[in-house]
């Protein structure tokens, strides 16, 4: 370097002032997430994209308001929106929205499949009208129905689309639309981290992990669900970044970094919604895991940040429950709150055995020995029969041959991906504790969906068989998939995986003119 | 050509394929009804069996909707008959719902009748499911719940031919609403389609780089 230039450097220096803290930190940020996204493979923003558009699609073949709940989920938002409070569990929904609901009957198209979308010229003018009526309040009455016992992380990120569309159309379905928009984004992140989880649970064939992102960014009752206006949207991209974080975790090892984020998604799947507690005690399992197996390190300093690493994460992740709790016990109010009544109700319907025995049957076929509980049903035969098809209001599904035909497919993937399992049993030994992680998760999942059915077993038990509660789930029904790819052998692996990415395809394209036939037809 | 190419172009033939087969089939129709109004409701949680006035089976019947309503059905069978003879049959498993009606296949009606008894028998339910119809008092005093029986047919007019009708029809009072939503919808599956396709052949064709 010559001394001129050095020197007119050095004059450059002092003439620009030297960033200040928070300035420099923020670049650093800011450097920081942009080299991470760079490192996020273009295969996984393909799959990311591919789910966002098919949610995008669904919100549109959708009519208004017709996915499950979707008036109270919409009316949390407009309450939390218009006020800033949270709203009651009260079934009154704010006044522009129920106008607007009983301009396109909704209640009438809903669960009623002879009943049609389609509006006649008159009932278009009353909806415009209701639409354009600004007097109707947006805030009162402050129901939101079942929503309202919701935590409201998901309802505060959607008053942000709300809000834009309010401001610049005033028009209730216009925010509906962009609040949808934002649930297919969520869809978006669960795929790529679908695929990222894949990627670092089977690292040895790159395709196998496109086969996993693809089949979970196009499975249909995703792209329904994150077309709509629910909380499960946001569930699924947590319980999806958890699983990848696991996964990483478990094959690179447990930093502080990592633990903390595990955290940090913990904290915001409990103030998502309350499903996302039965995934808790898997991931706790699986930070004990990590935690002990860094003991194993030969430096103590490392064994130590290691436990302190996974102490922290789950003390960051449990936070918003302890806060819940303190803040309940301090006031002397019922710890379960809204909880309180259905769990003692729980409390009165029979013996842990009988529970235990009702669990089991809600998925699984009756095994010698244990009560009847589901007379005239075959449970497992009903979540399948639903997760090849339900959508609209719970009231739209495939015809019974369409359901039949899809057992064979179905059963070649499950065959294919078990082949895969026995195959490569020598490598599952050493990582058990990352597989009893996974089995825990899911098994909790379930194990809450199912008491939450045995608690409301007077009104709707089998009513709560619905697939899109097993959505946080995906992350494992991809590695599933991936795996079926690879249980096809080396020379046909990749064939079968592209037949397996387009059968799903096929059958999120044939569900989407399921609906519009539906509803349109 | 590599298998996974063979395995792409063969896929997405068979899916097009399939839906033209579909588009070219058409919505269902109904022929006509029993003439009950849904007015009352009764629950059970079967198994039973309701006989009632059928109204005039008209011909081409290919199922029959019924109005219950269940979360979760149990199953259900369907007779229609006439003077003692069976008109048509049809049952339905257990599963269906969450509606408040459920359809039935039956075997193709060949001819109209009129004056039917149709007969509805619910099978045993895992949940208390209601039965939706008019309440109607019988000579003898008695007074029993009447279903909505209604007679369904394929429509003669295809899918493809009602498109653009459907698509006028699509999304009412949004923005887009009407044909733009509909292309809109199109344009969007198409671009996943595709960009799914370039996706797996790109990791395929690296993995075996």
């Amino acid at each position: 370097m010559s001394t001129s230039s050095a020197t007119g450097t050095a004059a450059a220096a002092r003439a620009t002032p030297a960033p200040r803290a928070p300035d420099r930190h923020r670049r650093r940020l800011r450097t920081s997430i942009a080299s991470r996204a760079r490192s996020i493979p273009a295969a996984a923003w393909a799959c990311g994209l591919t789910a966002f558009l098919s949610a995008a699609c669904w919100s549109l073949v959708t009519p208004p308001f017709q996915a499950p709940d979707e008036p109270a989920h919409f009316a949390y938002v407009e309450h939390l929106a218009e006020t800033g409070e949270l709203p009651t569990r009260e079934f009154s929904y704010p006044a522009a929205e129920t106008s607007v609901l009983l301009s396109l009957d909704q209640g009438n198209l809903a669960l009623h499949p002879e009943v049609k979308a389609s509006l006649p010229s008159s009932a278009r003018r009353q909806l415009r009208s209701s639409l354009e009526t600004k007097s109707l309040s947006r805030s009162a009455p402050a129901g939101a129905g079942v929503a309202g016992t919701e935590p409201p992380l998901y309802y505060a990120l959607a008053a942000v689309p709300y809000r834009v569309g309010m401001t610049l159309t005033g028009n209730l379905l216009d925010s509906l639309e962009l609040m949808q928009l934002l649930s297919a984004v969520f869809a978006g992140v669960t795929a790529l981290f679908s695929y990222m989880f894949v990627r670092e649970t089977l690292p040895a064939v790159r395709w196998a992990w496109a086969v996993g992102g693809l089949g979970a960014a196009l499975t249909p009752v995703l792209g329904f669900t994150s077309g709509a206006v629910t909380p499960d949207a946001l569930l699924c991209a947590v319980a999806a970044a958890i699983f990848y974080c696991l996964a990483r975790a478990f094959r690179r090892g447990l930093t502080l970094r990592l633990a903390l984020v595990i955290g940090v998604l913990v904290a915001a799947g409990t103030l998502t919604k309350l499903n996302f507690l039965g995934l808790v005690p898997g991931v706790v399992l699986g930070m004990v895991a990590l935690g002990l197996r860094g003991r194993a390190r030969p430096d103590r300093a490392g064994a130590s940040r290691s436990l302190a690493a996974a102490g922290a994460g789950v003390a960051i992740g449990l936070s918003p429950g302890a806060a819940y709790a303190a803040y309940k016990l301090l006031g002397a109010h019922d710890l379960l709150g809204p909880f309180s009544n259905s769990a003692s109700s729980l409390a009165e319907h029979g013996s842990l055995w009988s529970k235990l025995v009702y669990i089991w049957e809600y998925y699984l076929p009756r095994l010698p020995g244990m009560a009847h509980g589901f007379i005239g049903i075959s449970t497992p035969r009903l979540w399948f029969d639903r997760t090849v098809g339900l959508y609209g209001w719970l009231d739209t599904s495939f015809p019974g041959w369409a359901m039949d035909a899809a057992i064979l497919p179905a059963a070649l993937i499950v065959a294919l991906a078990l082949r895969a399992l026995l195959a490569r049993r020598s490598c599952l030994r050493p990582r058990l504790a990352e597989a009893i992680t996974y089995a825990t998760m899911g098994a909790g999942l379930l194990a809450l969906i199912a008491t939450t059915a045995n608690m409301s077993v007077e009104t709707e038990q089998i009513g709560y068989v619905q697939p899109r509660y097993l959505l946080p789930l995906l992350p494992l029904g991809a590695l599933g998939l991936a795996l079926a790819a690879r249980g096809a052998g080396r020379r046909w692996g990749a064939a079968v995986g592209v037949l397996i990415v387009l059968g799903i395809l096929a059958h999120d394209v044939f569900s989407q003119l399921l609906v519009v036939s539906r509803f349109y037809g | 050509m590599r298998p996974s190419r063979i395995a792409l172009v063969v896929g997405l033939t068979a899916m097009s394929a399939a839906i033209a087969i579909v588009l070219l089939h058409g919505p269902v129709s109904t022929l006509g009804s029993n003439g009950v109004l849904v007015n009352g409701e009764a629950y059970t949680n079967g198994p039973l069996e309701n006989c009632q006035g059928g109204g005039t089976l008209p011909r081409g019947t290919t199922a029959v909707r019924v109005s219950l309503l269940a979360n979760v059905g149990p199953s259900i069978g369907v007779r229609v008959i006439s003077s003692s003879s069976v008109l048509t049959t049809g049952r339905r498993g257990s599963g269906w719902g969450t509606d408040a009606s459920v359809t039935v296949p039956v075997k193709e009606v060949r001819a109209s009748a009129p004056d039917t008894v149709a007969c509805v028998s619910i099978g045993h339910a895992a949940e208390t499911i209601g039965l939706k119809g008019a309440v109607v008092e019988k000579a003898s005093g008695k007074r029993e719940l009447w279903l909505r029986v209604e007679y369904l047919r394929p429509a003669r007019a295809s899918w493809l031919s009602l498109a653009s009708s459907i698509a006028g029809e699509f999304n009412p009072v949004r923005t887009p609403g009407g044909t733009g939503a509909a292309l809109l919808a199109i344009a969007l599956m198409l671009a996943a389609a595709g960009l799914a396709a370039r996706v797996i052949l790109r990791e395929v064709d690296r993995s075996e780089m």
